[in-house]
């Protein structure tokens, strides 16, 4: 991966961000800590690197005695310690390779020899037909008819001999990063690398969350050795301590605070209800900053998967704090692409059309995401409200947001007490209105939430 | 340059030092340690536990799949390699229209999680004995479900198998000429009404000296489950005060095809009311033709009868058993104090595995000890003083 043997041009001119990197020189031989011809990002330290390692180790420990997620986390864990050490040695040349080994035995660990050598088979099967030497719509086409057939087969339609396991492994690894890779193909100026493809699909945590955050391809192959490995390793443990905390306080909520649904009788208990029901999606979360906190540990720097997101002032600050990968994936494939092609329209309606797209393609991908995972689409009246609902509260945020004149950002939060009763406020609200619509989403029926309400107000 | 390990970095260190001693270091106060055991597990909580036993058992009864344990789910969670469902061994065999709804297959052996489940020739779960009761024999005749049944546990790790062995070591050792055989009648999801028709229809031909009436803190769940498919199929109620709790759930045609929870709302406030009569039907029996009898109740693994949860039905279960004038052996507390990780079978089961099976013969055997009336019943003699 070439990335790493890059450095950003200081101070930077006016270029497009993907424009303002360069090769970084290779090195003199006698640099310590270094192989020949590797980048200063990667060097060795040996007090550095032991560190981060018992940190991680204590990280596994906390794992193992809070039994946190279940085998496969366990497996995935003891994998990246015993895999870690092994990584930063390697040469930098191999330490790609060796990331992506640690991919294929996490997965024969976890789904046993030959589900992963299927899922292998399958996923380097798309990646060569996303490469094939013919026109990007030709391979958009072939990819279409591809997943169709898979779909037919993951949906029972038609019978092969794959096993039903496979079919949710793949989804996962696949189903969003093969649109963001294409999409890459598609605009790249430069070839792309077959063994950045590999890594980019077969990561490793992903073999424990087939949930996963939707890593940009461009992000994850600039980040890969962009700063110097402790900082981003020690990044990285932050990320899954974060990640920790929040999956302990997922099971905190789970386990003494959250009410079942049926059990709501008065106001207070719906308000708890509301609170914890939304606070569910700490494990999202949690698992997210594990998942992105252990790429952190193999070179990969990557942006941050969620932002205080329970503190967010506004429904734009929500969509733009939770799950900011989603929220990057969207502007990257549908919002900057549809405004784009109606900026002549002006700025209101072509923002408006945008985040309408984006709000509709989620709900789509949501169902999508379902199908693969799940095997059911999951589409219901109060899913399709949900995402509708949030959709215009976004909508109006952002036609207010276009309309208010742009000022300087303020560099700290002032402390003042207006200011803080006003942001506090707005917090409450969002908080509120978002853990409404979350319960009317996780609800069986829209009856059911209505009743829900009922019993709880009258 | 390499930057050194900066302050933040040491804060991040500290911080997951400290909650690993809080999960290492024994806490002060029940509340403080029954809320690190929540954040220590990995199973679903009451509201889900209950959806998931309902969907286990409901697939269990009416023979559909084991819900939400797909292979990825399992690979996910942590199966064995062998693993399988209790419907997947096809170990059942349904009774179409008939009260007891399912039973065990005969002569069945299996391999689940690496152990054998086995059935004798009269389809108990149990080794084999002659319907006739051999001279000079105390029987014990055990009722329950799947946690007496013995699930992820072979034939000999049961505690009713332990205790039988135990019970003749302990007559070899204190010179009584007694034979012992615990005759284990528990099938997986059967209800309180289950155990009475199998006390009727089985247990009674084996002329048991004992009756052990196993109960457990799923015990509602089971029976709503059971009460629900009999109102769904207008099975004959068979006994009189199951017609006359039936009759006061007054669920209407419309109730049985509405939402689920409508029926569910009838049938729960007469959950307690038809336990403590089949409890007391079964006393009556068993009284009536001079057999002993003894309430048991047997803890799953897991927060799910943690000693908060458990509470309100250990209540129930003691004024039942005191109503009846029939001794409670509560079981209960077996396993409190102790990891569940070392005791279940799985960490999405609740069963208890060999190890568990061990300890709840241990506390069953200090019970029954401890018993003084319940100790001379089985062995005729008083116990031994301390």
């Amino acid at each position: 991966m070439r990335p790493g043997l890059t450095r950003e041009l200081a101070p930077p001119p006016r270029r497009a961000p993907h424009r303002r990197f360069l090769p970084t020189p290779a090195l003199p031989r006698d640099e310590p800590g270094l192989y020949p011809g590797e980048p200063m990002t990667c060097r060795r330290n040996l007090a550095a690197f032991l560190l981060v390692l018992a940190h991680l180790a204590l990280l596994l420990a906390v794992a193992k005695v809070y039994r946190l997620e279940g085998r496969a986390f366990q497996i995935m864990m003891t994998l990246a310690t015993v895999a870690l050490p092994i990584h930063y040695l390697l040469p930098f040349r191999l330490k790609l390779p060796g990331f992506l080994l640690a991919s294929m035995v996490g997965l024969s660990l976890v789904f046993g020899t030959v589900t992963a050598a299927i899922v292998v088979t399958l996923g380097v099967g798309l990646i060569l037909l996303s490469r094939l030497p013919i026109s990007w719509n030709a391979r958009v086409v072939a990819m279409a008819a591809v997943v169709a057939a898979m779909a037919a087969a993951r949906a029972g339609l038609a019978r092969t001999p794959v096993p039903d396991v496979v079919w949710p492994i793949l989804g996962s690894m696949f189903m969003f990063r093969m649109i963001l890779y294409l999409y890459e193909l598609k605009h790249a100026e430069t070839s792309e690398s077959f063994t950045d493809a590999l890594a980019y699909f077969f990561l490793v945590p992903n073999v424990c969350f087939v949930h996963f955050p939707v890593v940009d391809y461009r992000t994850f192959r600039r980040g890969y050795f962009a700063r110097d490995i402790h900082e981003t390793q020690r990044d990285g443990l932050r990320m899954m301590l974060r990640g920790t905390l929040h999956l302990l306080l997922y099971r905190l909520v789970y386990h003494e605070l959250l009410i079942p649904m049926d059990q709501v009788r008065s106001v207070p208990s719906l308000l708890g209800f509301l609170s914890c029901n939304y606070l569910l999606y700490l494990r999202v979360s949690g698992q997210f900053h594990m998942a992105c906190g252990l790429l952190h540990l193999f070179g990969f720097s990557l942006p941050e998967t969620h932002r205080h997101y329970l503190l967010a002032t506004g429904f734009t600050d929500y969509w733009r704090r939770i799950n900011i990968y989603w929220k990057d994936f969207m502007v990257r494939v549908v919002f900057n692409p549809v405004v784009f092609r109606l900026k002549r329209c002006g700025q209101g309606p072509a923002l408006a059309v945008a985040t309408t797209v984006v709000f509709l393609v989620t709900w789509a991908l949501h169902a999508y995401q379902s199908f693969w995972l799940r095997g059911t689409w999951g589409v219901s009246l109060p899913d399709a409200l949900f995402w509708a609902i949030l959709g215009v509260l976004v909508l109006v945020n952002v036609q207010l947001d276009a309309r208010t004149p742009r000022r300087a950002k303020p560099r700290a939060i002032d402390l003042s007490a207006r200011p803080l009763a006003i942001r506090a406020a707005k917090t409450v609200a969002t908080f509120a209105t978002i853990a409404l619509l979350w319960s009317l989403w996780s609800s069986p029926s829209l009856s059911a939430w209505f009743s829900m309400l009922r019993r709880a107000t009258g | 340059m390499i930057p050194p390990a900066n302050s933040s970095l040491r804060v991040s260190f500290a911080v997951t030092a400290v909650v690993l001693a809080i999960a290492l270091i024994p806490l002060p106060g029940n509340r403080a340690r029954s809320i690190l055991r929540s954040v220590r597990s990995p199973e679903p909580n009451n509201a889900d536990r209950e959806g998931h036993a309902g969907g286990y058992y409901v697939g269990l009864i009416d023979g559909g799949p084991d819900m939400g344990r797909d292979e990825l789910t399992l690979r996910l969670l942590g199966k064995t390699s062998d693993w399988k469902s209790f419907h997947e061994i096809e170990a059942t065999r349904y009774l179409r229209g008939d009260f007891l709804q399912f039973e065990l297959k005969p002569n069945e052996d299996k391999t689940v999680f690496g152990k054998r489940f086995t059935t004798n020739d009269r389809g108990l779960r149990d080794r084999a004995y002659a319907l006739a009761k051999p001279e000079g024999t105390f029987r014990v005749a055990l009722l329950g479900s799947s946690m007496d049944m013995g699930w992820g546990v072979s034939t000999d790790e049961t505690y009713e198998n332990r205790l039988e062995d135990w019970l003749n070591a302990h007559a070899a050792r204190r010179g009584i000429t007694r034979r012992f055989e615990v005759i284990n009648f528990a099938m997986a999801a059967y209800s309180p009404l289950h155990r009475l028709e199998v006390f009727r229809r089985k247990a009674r031909d084996y002329q048991p000296d004992l009756v052990l009436y196993s109960s457990t803190m799923l015990d509602t769940r089971l029976l709503e489950i059971q009460l629900r498919n009999m109102l769904r199929d207008d099975q004959d109620p068979q006994y009189d005060f199951l017609r006359r709790a039936l009759a006061a759930m007054d669920v209407s045609p419309a109730d049985l095809r509405a939402e689920k929870d409508v029926i569910k709302s009838k049938i729960r406030p007469h959950l307690w009311p038809v336990i403590d009569a089949t409890v007391g039907d079964l006393a009556a029996r068993c009284r009536s033709e001079d057999y002993g009898l003894a309430m048991i109740v047997i803890p799953r693994v897991g927060q799910s009868d943690s000693p908060e949860l458990r509470g309100p039905s250990i209540e129930s279960f003691a004024a039942i058993a005191s109503r009846h004038a029939v001794p409670l052996l509560d079981l209960s507390a077996t396993f409190d104090n102790r990891d569940p990780a070392t005791i279940e079978i799985a960490a999405w089961d609740d069963h208890p595995n060999a190890l568990g099976h061990k300890l709840l013969f241990q506390a069953l055997a200090h019970a029954i000890a401890d018993n003084v009336t319940l100790y001379h019943t089985i062995f005729g003699v008083e116990p031994p003083t301390p």
